[in-house]
């Protein structure tokens, strides 16, 4: 037996919790997700042969994002008889091939580049993550003669870094709180919100799209509290929300949310919610904890609508969607997010025709000058290439047997994005 | 200074289930010299079984209980089969423990998925009561609280005034000249396992009520008890108590003032205690 000294056990320690904090704080090292055929193919002679690659997340928190861009993919080939491995577009034959990332910005980057250089596609697809979108914005800067459309990143800056090849046709964070600012202010008569939200990128563009809002319509911000991602003790925030707040803005997601709206049950919070785009989604709300109690009235907004959405196109495309392989019930924020997107990309190369002469200008002028009534409203370009959309405003209900579930309660029609990379801020945005 | 006051509670009913979590961990790394980095496990399976358990059978202390129960035969077992053949090496112990949790994060993910769970607590104490110079303060915090300071007591009381207790504290200072003096060592080993596995699971039961219980807490948890720990000193259930005080206070305090460094200056609690008394604030240096 060796003797051991206490001294030598806390460096054991040290090294020791490095150890929880790299297992427990880091995903797991990428591997090739996508086991897809080689591009190519037996192309008739004389006609067109573009091919397309598609990033998305295989692997992490968000490994069905690679289904779900799937289904997408095959619901909008399936209108041209082809499916998600290649089809027919006019006289132009599509090629798919498929990489799966982990949702980091440095794999994303790393597939990105081997579609582009090893393979040799023509058009890029995707990626899924906000972290992963801004890597490959920049990566886009770099191969002009690649058109790279978007798939559901959504950090505000991405359409204004001036990438020329750059396309997305969703909304951005900021964007998909159109309508709600003025509809808290107007029609549920907030005067002064109270902000809570996690202090990183996504909830400073989310943030600052609703409070922009609000505050242009006469809205006040009473107080912000921006916390630490991973924050589970909410009872000294909720106890700092002044007395003559009328509402509380919930920037928070996942388990941070889950964790949040749990608490304002026991503190009893009497000011109704105003919730960030993923404060109360599907994760939050399935879950089994008592909730119910401040999450029901919340009102939310995003582009995806609420569980009693019905339109002939949306029904369609739900119906569509639930014929793929690996659907989930109803189609995910990011099935909705790649089918918006994938299909004008499919118009515009029958539009175009194909022709990819003149580093792709006309597959791009068809691009920008898409015009599409999609599933969830009208589709159409602005200058920077960015989406001018429509957007949800969505409440928490009760459903059938007390499951929390969300409906529809107003509709903004031609949200357009504004020009501001929202950074943390006091009160306003902008004060 | 009514927002003091309340803020100065949130800390202390939140030290409440860091004692908890960390008051086993000191025990097994006290004694044992050995760095279960399969805590935070423990403490998510005992909330998820408490969960079930009082899904099941409506009964809150039956949930805590069977969960302590539950998860303290599952350290002693794991101690048995994975542990004391290599328990004179630090770094085979941690890594194994790693294995464990890693394993063990992952069955829970498949078995109880990536939502959010709490344990049930009936609905007539999810009462708000008066306290005195804060006001209105919810039921639950304090009977948590309340609960903490029994289970502290009992250990305290445990460890210093049984004879168990007393071979406990010998193992402590020296577990080989403890052993020199004829007391089977690896019992008790086993037991304080079983012990520390036990109120991991326990708390698990307090924490799940308090907070919800998904994927991650785990690794929260443990890193927190970690720091606990390592402020308090090794070994000590009073330092553990004096540490989870001090997270606890600490973190709530920054969360008025700075939110933002709020992770940072409790970390950095960790390093100042270091830096001024490297054996903990109650740890004796050997």
């Amino acid at each position: 037996m060796t003797l051991k000294t206490k001294k030598g056990m806390l460096s054991a320690i040290a090294v020791c919790a490095a150890i929880v904090l790299t297992a427990t704080g880091c995903s797991s090292p990428a591997n090739d997700g996508g086991t897809s055929p080689a591009p190519g193919g037996e192309a008739p002679a004389g006609s067109n042969e573009i091919t397309i690659g598609v990033l998305a997340t295989a692997e992490g928190n968000l490994a069905f994002g690679m289904d779900e861009a799937k289904a997408a993919i095959g619901v909008a080939m399936a209108a041209y008889g082809g499916d998600v491995d290649g089809a027919m577009i006019g006289d132009t034959k599509v090629n798919l091939v498929y990489e799966g990332t982990d949702g980091t910005s440095a794999t994303a980057q790393t597939k990105a580049k081997k579609l582009v250089e090893n393979t040799g596609v023509d058009v890029m697809f995707g990626p899924v993550s906000g972290d992963e979108g801004e890597t490959i914005v920049q990566y886009a800067l770099t191969v002009p003669d690649v058109t790279f459309v978007n798939g559901s990143a959504s950090p505000v800056s991405m359409t204004l870094e001036g990438a020329e090849n750059f396309f997305r046709f969703h909304g951005d964070s900021a964007m998909w709180m159109g309508g709600l600012g003025d509809y808290a202010f107007k029609d549920k008569g907030y005067k002064k919100i109270y902000s809570i939200a996690e202090d990183y990128s996504f909830p400073y563009d989310n943030a600052g799209g609703f409070f922009s809002e609000f505050c242009a319509a006469g809205g006040e911000v009473n107080g912000n509290s921006w916390v630490p991602v991973g924050t589970t003790d909410y009872a000294t925030i909720i106890a700092q929300i002044p007395a003559d707040t009328d509402a509380v803005y919930v920037g928070l997601g996942g388990a941070d949310a889950a964790s949040f709206l749990a608490q304002a049950v026991t503190a009893g919070i009497n000011k109704p919610l105003v919730g960030g785009s993923i404060a109360v989604d599907t994760t939050a709300l399935s879950g089994d904890s008592n909730i119910a109690a401040a999450a029901v009235g919340t009102i939310t907004g995003g582009p995806v609508p609420g569980a009693d959405f019905s339109t002939p196109t949306w029904d369609t495309f739900v119906a569509d969607y639930a014929k793929q392989p690996n659907a989930f019930p109803s189609p995910s924020i990011f099935a909705v997010l790649y089918y918006n997107s994938f299909a004008p990309l499919l118009q515009a190369i029958e539009a175009s025709k194909g022709d990819l002469s003149d580093n792709q200008a006309a597959l791009r002028a068809a691009l920008s000058a898409t015009d599409w009534a999609s599933p969830t409203g009208q589709i159409t370009m602005d200058a920077n290439r960015q989406a001018i959309v429509d957007n949800f405003l969505t409440e928490v209900v009760e459903g059938d047997g007390g499951a929390l579930t969300t409906k529809n309660i107003n509709e903004a029609t031609g949200v357009k994005q504004g020009t501001v990379v929202y950074q943390r801020f006091d009160g306003c945005p902008g004060s | 200074m009514e927002q003091f006051l309340l803020v100065t509670l949130n800390g202390l009913t939140l030290a409440a289930v860091y004692f908890l979590v960390a008051s086993g961990l000191t025990l097994i790394f006290g004694l044992m010299r050995v760095i279960t980095l399969a805590h935070g496990t423990s403490y998510l399976l005992g909330g998820y079984i408490g969960y079930v358990i009082v899904r099941e059978t409506g009964n809150w202390a039956l949930g805590a209980l069977g969960a302590a129960l539950a998860v303290g035969l599952l350290g002693l077992v794991i101690h048995q089969l994975l542990i004391r053949k290599f328990q004179d090496d630090d770094m085979r112990v941690a890594l194994i423990t790693l294995g464990v949790a890693l394993i063990g994060t992952d069955l829970m993910l498949a078995t109880f998925g990536g939502t959010a769970t709490q344990v049930a607590f009936p609905a007539a104490l999810q009462i708000g009561v008066n306290v005195p110079g804060v006001g209105q303060y919810p039921l639950i915090r304090l009977m948590i609280l309340g609960i903490s300071i029994v289970v502290g007591i009992l250990l305290s009381l445990f460890i210093n005034r049984t004879r168990f207790g007393s071979i406990v504290r010998a193992g402590v200072d020296d577990s080989q000249m403890t052993a020199a003096t004829g007391v089977n060592v690896r019992i008790v080993f086993g037991a304080i396992f079983f012990l520390g596995s036990a109120l991991a699971g326990f708390a698990g039961v307090v924490g799940g009520t308090l907070f919800p219980l998904l994927p991650g807490q785990d690794g929260t948890y443990l890193l927190f008890s970690l720091v606990v720990v390592i402020v308090g000193g090794m070994g000590s259930i009073p330092g553990a108590a004096i540490g989870a005080v001090l997270v606890g206070l600490v973190s709530q305090y920054t969360l008025v003032i700075a939110p933002t460094y709020a992770l940072v200056v409790t970390f950095a609690l960790m390093v100042v205690v270091l830096a001024i008394r490297p054996q903990g604030i109650m740890g004796r240096a050997v």
